[in-house]
């Protein structure tokens, strides 16, 4: 018996470390890896970028200023402000799950050795922290991006957040200065923006740093100083541009040409913006808009959802689109120079809007040049740089937040919205609100962020 | 001695081919028949009782069996007759005219792991249906083709076109995330019944839910032939599943397939056609022309789609690119009926063949199948091809062998639906009615220029769809398996069991060159998907038994099992076609690919085993401790038990009038694994899209980018868990005349796998954990009875009547509802603590305190809530089955009637026509109205005013019943009331003087003939996304359902 015993229990024995052994193993993936490297995720964080600045919040954004008008489906329905909590969600996940989480693995796992990937790392970080402060307000930033080691993480203030933006970019622009030998890998073709050129970098860097000193002119008594002396380094010519890059296949295309391919109809020029334009003939309006079913450059009744006037035009759905530009910083000098020094600004307010109309048509028009681009030390006026900023800056995201900040040009809002005013903040997205224990929800969009007040 | 070596040899689990040695054994033979008709009865078990000794009785119903020494009972047992112990004396013959079982208490099924029981032992509920209702109901899909026969399961189909798949139920919804859909098992192996890549038309790294539009695909099961069925049972819930452990948490239905038999060669053809036609549609207006939109209301100008002289659009001389409204001027002509124009009658042909015979030792059973289906709309079409052999063979007295292998070859051409541009039913219902889809002539859907005539140039033409956007599915599959049982002693039983499944899944989808469906627009697209599948089963099982003393005898099985299954996927994409109408990879530009696999392995271990105490109380008990490479790298094994006990009582206390009682009770836990690779986070190569567009992706200008994944893994990953009471009564009433079997029971499913929704500022949106609680509860309730038993006639009834009360219980910490499966912006199918599962959540209206609607003052209409909500449970509140059949001589007439009481359905396609102004409630849009409600004031609260402002009927069409208003006004009743079945058949009583034909049955079946419900859709019966997904309760342009007209003749030589 108790052999039988002893034998049953080998027998068992055997058995289980069998079991045991026929599924070992089985539990890795071939199918995706657990290690990538620095340039796989610098092109990542890089596309996720253009996807966020050129896709559905710079057409949101661009309704809510009327320089376009919604005419059809869910444009209308934005058009209308009625954008609730789920509408934006996916816009929010690609910022933070896809831009920041790619960023932050790259500066903290990937680039020790590699300050240049560092930099550009930390030049993205915060352009998405940016454009997220700039829609939502208060965001999550320091307990961001931790994974299972923070579930629920608190909201940053607006005002923490831009001081984070500006810190963070002095310590890019300090890894982007290291010599290219001090690194051990560097970036080349990965870099979709510029390349690896170092130096571009930093110059954009310099120019976004301007760029958020700027936002906080309500707050902040530095604002115009601290602009000036970032923009003595940033982007001097529009040979130095940070821009979007597309190309000609089906997961590359401009998102504006895809939209207007896939979803025709559904985005109009809107009627103030083109009046503005007319009434100035305003070179650059051939090329943002395109002829309506009359034949004619005429944009659509706010509210009316006229799908015969102009569509958008060649300009927003070229194979590049402005992500930082000497356009915007020549703006950003005009208005900090105002009260300083009004001759300067008049000139770099000049330089703007030719800089402008070279990048948007390609050649000058000293008719219009004379009538608006020759401002002086007497005639200029901050209304009249926020209204041209805002021509020049079309279908950006920047566009609607300096409109914000500015209030010019004055918009009237739509009679068919759900709310009484052009909402000038996006809703606190579902999920933050379902899932983040810490969130600080809005629902209110007429309720401005910090810098707006 | 020898014994003791005996049992060591078997403790090491070889198989030793030698023969039993016994002493002293003796040789019985004799006759049985049937005791009321003196026939022969072939085929009866006769066995010596706790022993493997046995036979079967001969075709002429004489049989020979040598019993072992000390033997003192012989146990004759069949089918339908009484089961009979005659003791054995000293004559070596004994005869027996045995008696019919009426009340079919000797009922033997098969229950897990074919391992065959008494009916009459079993302690938790399980339901048989016949392979003839199966096959009776004209169903192709052996899981469509189980609706309405049982209680306690949900049957939803997809509707009518040919090749579509049919999800089951067991007991509601036990997973959030996971499959809800139970084990298929054929004769003992599991079988594959996934959907596959839910919509081969999208790449696999497509980011949104890809059963939302396209192609709803067959469920695997559909590749089985109804024809070759004997019967099914369906084992519940854990207590009847439990053995299958981790793959059982939601059930498991065993087909039994017709098995090999003995005797004269036989033969039996069935032939069958069908018709079918589409059975509800929604109603249009036929009033009003295209024109106007619901922004601004009707229009004064009709806006007919017309590419002008040159037909090509987007050229100077097109007059109107159309538009998908019909809000339009009155029709100067009449109503287009462009509905009536595109459906057809559909046409199935179902022929069927199967042979018999063979020996005393060696028996086989051959048939072949084949149907042709083609659909109720044009240019769909299903083809199923079905060979099987199965063969036994008895080796020697011990020793059996038997195998089976089934070679089917299936596919057909399948059809779009839903969300997507080349969808036909969106096509179709958006079409204005001044607009003629079809054009005259074969071709009348084509300019004269090849260009599609769409009613809005972004909607392809649903003929143009038909035949140009064709998915052409193909599938070759072999099921096969053999086994081998060994009894050397009276009390060991070994059996082993080895089966494959192994198929090849290719998908070609086209888009014409002038279809919008591809991105970015009409370039002509092509998608190439193959899946090729393998899964191998092993089961070795070792059965003892004991009798303890003449009142108690016990059995044990114990067991291992060894199951691998191998899933590689291939996906090709070409876009940009170059030639057309050439559809091969080269002659497209753009090129893109991707591969997946996923190998899983499972390893088990396990014992089932029971006591029988004097024929009334029988108890039984199982465990199975399973190894899993799903489970988390930390823990990779679970147990799983099981507890049941049956009582006879009547055999304790006689009842008048109770013929049989029996009390049942159980209790089992049973899972389901997480899936594969869950355990570790990996890099992914993402995709940036926003709904609207093809979005950006890989490669890039060249370059390729990966980064973390959304989902976070997890190595602490335990199976979920299904742990089932159940509590059962099986009574017979007046000795077999009124039955009532009623289950009530209470199955809560923990430690729930959750891709845990977490916010996106993480850095991650999901983690997989095991976090979710729910609960099922509910009663079956089967009520059979003849209430008329004549000579000639007889009338029987069964109802069955199934209600399942789910609630989600609980979810991760600190979280109240998430998300199931991504779905529409305005609709999603969520699970919200407190509520029943799979809840459609949008938004809703906002509403003063006591409920009244709150009135924007500036527009007369109400107002949206910026929070969505749960505004629908797809489930039934309950269902009812009552069949009735009638039995007149050789005539039989059968009528099911099916019932489902509750169960919403969010209208998206009559909402979204309604906004169009298509449907026929828009007809009296002019008229003015005012919407009951309050006044809001400017901060949105009431102001106590009801509301006076008056609109026209439009804009209440547009923005309150319409999809511009809240979702919770698109959600309807699904209730209805069908009769799914009515068979009239006839069986001719042949002379035996007839040469060659044995049996001659003619029969004629009207499928879902009449339907009676209050939802305004199609056939309430249906399902966006099929059986591979968890969402419920969606109609978005889904295609109709179909009703039929059968005619067969069954033929037995």
């Amino acid at each position: 018996m108790k052999t039988k015993a002893l034998i049953g229990l080998l027998a068992t024995g055997l058995f289980l470390s069998g079991c045991s052994k026929f599924v070992e193993d089985y539990d890795v993936s071939p199918n995706y890896p657990g290690e990538v490297n620095a340039a796989l995720l610098t092109t990542n964080a890089q596309v996720a970028l253009f996807a966020t600045y050129n896709g559905q919040l710079a057409r949101t954004t661009s309704i809510w200023t009327q320089q376009l008008a919604g005419t059809d489906a869910q444009m209308i329905d934005h058009a209308s402000y009625r954008l609730y909590e789920g509408d934006i969600q996916n816009e929010w996940d690609v910022i933070y799950k896809d831009g920041l989480e790619a960023c932050r693995d790259l500066i903290n796992n990937y680039s020790d050795g590699n300050p240049h990937y560092r930099g550009i790392g930390q030049v993205l970080e915060c352009m998405f922290l940016g454009v997220a402060t700039d829609l939502w307000g208060d965001v999550p930033n320091t307990n961001a991006i931790k994974g299972t080691d923070d579930l629920n993480p608190t909201f940053d203030t607006q005002e923490d957040v831009i001081k984070y933006i500006q810190s963070n970019l002095d310590a890019a622009i300090t890894n982007l200065k290291t010599d290219a030998a001090a690194n051990s890998l560097t970036p080349s073709t990965d870099d979709l923006v510029y390349g690896g050129d170092a130096a571009a970098w930093i110059k954009a860097a310099y120019t976004l740093k301007a760029r958020y000193a700027m936002r906080i002119t309500h707050k902040s008594s530095t604002a115009s100083s601290d602009a000036l002396s970032a923009l003595a380094n940033g982007i001097a010519s529009s040979d130095d541009d940070m821009m979007a890059a597309f190309g000609t296949k089906g997961t590359e295309l401009n998102t504006w040409f895809a939209f207007e391919t896939a979803r025709p109809g559904y985005l109009r020029m809107g009627k103030p913006f083109v009046d503005e334009l007319t009434a100035n003939n305003d070179p650059r309006l051939s090329f943002y808009a395109a002829k309506d079913t009359g034949d004619i450059y005429r944009g659509a009744v706010i509210g009316s959802g006229d799908a015969t006037a102009s569509p958008i035009g060649s300009y927003l759905q070229s194979l590049s689109f402005p992500l930082i530009s000497y356009v915007e910083a020549k703006f950003i000098e005009a208005e900090a120079q105002f009260a300083n020094d009004k001759g300067k600004s008049a000139e770099a307010f000049n330089d703007a809007v030719k800089a402008s109309l070279m990048a948007v048509t390609g050649a000058n028009d000293s008719a219009f040049v004379a009538n608006v681009a020759s401002e002086t030390a007497g005639s200029i006026n901050l209304d009249k740089i926020y209204a041209q900023k805002h021509v020049a800056l079309f279908g950006q995201i920047e566009a609607y937040n300096e409109w914000r900040k500015g209030d010019i040009p004055v918009r009237t809002p739509n009679p068919q919205g759900v709310i009484t005013t052009i909402p000038v903040r996006y809703p606190t997205p579902l999920e933050e609100r379902l899932y983040n224990t810490n969130a600080v929800v809005v629902h209110d969009l007429s309720q401005k962020v910090w810098w707006d007040n | 001695m020898k014994s003791k070596l005996y049992s060591i040899l078997l403790t090491c689990l070889c198989l030793v081919f030698g023969q039993s040695v016994l002493a002293q054994s003796r040789a019985i033979s004799g006759k049985v028949t049937d005791g009321t008709n003196k026939e022969p009865l072939p085929g009866v078990t006769i066995q010596v009782p706790s022993t493997n000794v046995g036979t079967i009785s001969n075709a002429d119903g004489s049989y020979n069996i040598t019993v072992p020494e000390g033997s003192t009972t012989l146990r004759f047992s069949y089918l339908g007759y009484k089961t009979v112990d005659l003791p054995i004396g000293t004559s070596n013959t004994i005869n027996l005219g045995m008696e019919e079982d009426v009340m079919g208490l000797d009922m033997v099924v098969v229950t897990a792991l074919a391992i065959k029981k008494e009916v009459k032992s079993l302690g938790y509920s399980t339901e048989n249906v016949g392979g003839d209702a199966l096959s009776s109901s004209g169903e192709a899909n052996v899981i469509q083709g189980l609706a309405a026969k049982s209680a306690g399961i949900q049957v939803v189909g997809s509707g009518g076109t040919p090749g579509t798949s049919s999800k089951i139920l067991i007991r509601g919804n036990s997973s959030f995330t996971r499959t809800n859909e139970p084990l298929i098992v054929v004769d003992g192996v599991p079988i594959d019944n996934s959907q596959g890549n839910i919509n081969s038309s999208l790449a696999s790294d497509y980011p949104f839910n890809a059963g939302l539009g396209g192609v709803n695909s067959g469920n695997r099961a559909l590749d089985l032939n109804p024809d070759d069925i004997e019967s099914v049972t369906i084992l519940k819930g854990p207590a009847a599943a439990a053995l299958y452990g981790a793959r059982a948490g939601n059930g498991a239905i065993i087909y039994t397939t017709k098995g090999a038999k003995g005797g004269k060669l036989r033969a039996m053809y069935t032939s069958s056609v069908e018709i079918s036609q589409v059975n509800k549609m929604i109603e249009l207006q036929d009033k009003y022309a295209s024109g106007g939109s619901p922004a601004s209301g009707p229009g004064t100008d009709a806006d007919v789609a017309d590419y002008g002289p040159d037909g090509v659009w987007f050229t100077d001389d097109d007059v109107s690119l159309g538009t998908p409204y019909s809000w339009g001027p009155e029709l100067t002509g009449a109503a287009i009926d462009n509905v009536g124009n595109f459906f057809q009658n559909g046409i199935s042909t179902n022929n069927n063949l199967s042979m018999t015979g063979g020996s005393n030792n060696n028996s086989f059973r051959f048939s072949i199948g084949r149907n042709n289906t083609s659909g109720v709309i044009p240019n769909s079409e299903y083809n199923r091809t079905s060979l099987r052999l199965s063969a036994e063979s008895k080796i020697s007295d011990n020793f059996t062998v038997n195998s089976s292998a089934n070679y089917v070859k299936s596919g057909g051409t399948r059809v779009q639906n839903g969300s997507n541009l080349a969808g036909v039913m969106l096509a179709l219902m958006r079409a204005p009615r001044d607009f003629d889809l079809m054009g005259k002539g074969e071709t009348g859907y084509l300019t004269s220029a090849g260009y599609p005539r769409n009613a809005f140039y972004a909607y392809d033409n649903p003929f143009y769809s038909v035949n140009h956007n064709t998915n052409l599915e193909n599938t070759d599959r072999v099921i096969g398996n053999v086994g081998m049982n060994y009894a050397p002693l009276p009390w060991l039983d070994i059996t082993y069991r080895l089966g494959a499944d192994v198929y090849s899944n290719r998908r070609q989808q086209r888009f014409g060159i002038h279809s919008w469906q591809p991105d970015p627009g009409p370039v002509g697209e092509m998608e190439e998907y193959t899946s090729n599948f393998s899964q191998i089963y092993s089961d070795l099982l070792i059965g003892l038994k004991k009798k303890f003393n003449a009142d108690l005898e016990g059995h044990i099985t114990l067991g291992n099992n060894l199951w691998h299954t191998s899933t590689k996927d291939i996906y090709s994409r070409g876009r940009s076609m170059n030639v057309p109408d050439f559809y091969n990879l080269s002659n497209f530009t753009e090129l893109y690919t991707n591969n997946a696999e996923e190998i899983t392995r499972t390893a088990a271990l396990f014992f089932d085993g029971g006591l029988e105490y004097k024929n009334w109380l029988y108890v039984n008990a199982s465990g199975r401790n399973e190894w899993s490479s799903t489970f988390g790298a930390n823990k990779n094994n679970f147990f799983y038990p099981a507890v049941n006990t049956s009582i006879i009582f009547t055999e304790l206390v006689k009842i008048p009038n109770l013929s049989f009682g029996k009390l049942r009770l159980g209790y089992a836990e049973s899972g389901i694994s997480p899936p594969a690779y869950s355990s570790h986070t990996y890099y992914e190569r993402q995709s940036y899209t926003d709904g609207f567009t093809g979005g950006l992706g890989y490669p890039y200008l060249g370059q390729n980018g990966f980064s973390l994944s959304d989902a976070i893994g997890n190595p602490d990953l335990r199976p979920e868990r299904q742990k089932g009471m159940e509590f059962g009564l099986d009574l017979r009433f007046f000795t077999g005349r009124l039955n009532l079997d009623l289950t009530y029971y209470n199955q809560k499913s923990v430690d729930i796998l959750m891709l845990q929704p977490i916010s996106a500022s993480t850095g991650f949106t999901n983690i997989y954990t095991n976090a979710g609680e729910m609960v099922n509860k509910g009663w079956e309730i089967t009520l059979g009875g003849t209430p008329v038993k004549a000579k000639d006639f007889t009338w029987d009834i069964n109802l069955t009547f199934t209600k399942n009360t789910n609630e989600v219980l609980k979810l991760a910490e600190g979280v109240d509802e998430i998300n199931i499966e991504t779905a529409f912006s305005s609709i999603g199918s969520y699970a919200i603590v407190g509520d029943p599962y799979g809840a459609l959540y949008g938004t809703q209206w906002k509403r003063a305190a006591d409920g009244q609607l709150l009135i924007n003052p500036n527009t007369g209409l109400p107002i949206i809530d910026g929070q969505r909500g749960n505004i629908g449970n797809p489930f039934p509140d309950w269902l009812m089955n009552i069949r009735n059949s009638f039995k007149y001589k050789q005539f039989r007439l059968s009528a099911l009637l099916d019932i489902r009481q509750g169960g919403d359905i969010w209208a998206g396609t009559y909402a979204r026509l309604t906004r169009h102004g298509a449907t026929a409630i828009t007809e009296d849009r002019n008229e003015k109205m005012i919407i009951e409600g309050v006044l809001a004031d400017a901060n949105g609260e009431s102001t106590g005013q009801a509301n006076n402002i008056e609109i026209s009927k439009w804009q209440y069409y547009v923005n309150y019943l319409g999809d511009f208003g809240a979702s919770e006004s698109s959600v309807y009743d699904g209730s209805w009331v069908r009769l799914r079945e009515l068979t009239l058949s006839y069986d001719f009583k042949l002379k035996s003087s007839v040469p060659v034909i044995r049996s001659l049955n003619v029969y004629a079946t009207g499928r879902n003939l009449w339907l009676s419900t209050n939802y305004p859709g199609i056939d309430p019966e249906t399902s966006l996304t099929g059986s591979g997904s968890n969402v419920n309760g969606f109609d978005y342009f889904n295609n109709p359902g179909t009703k039929s007209y059968i005619f067969g003749v069954k033929v037995g030589f």
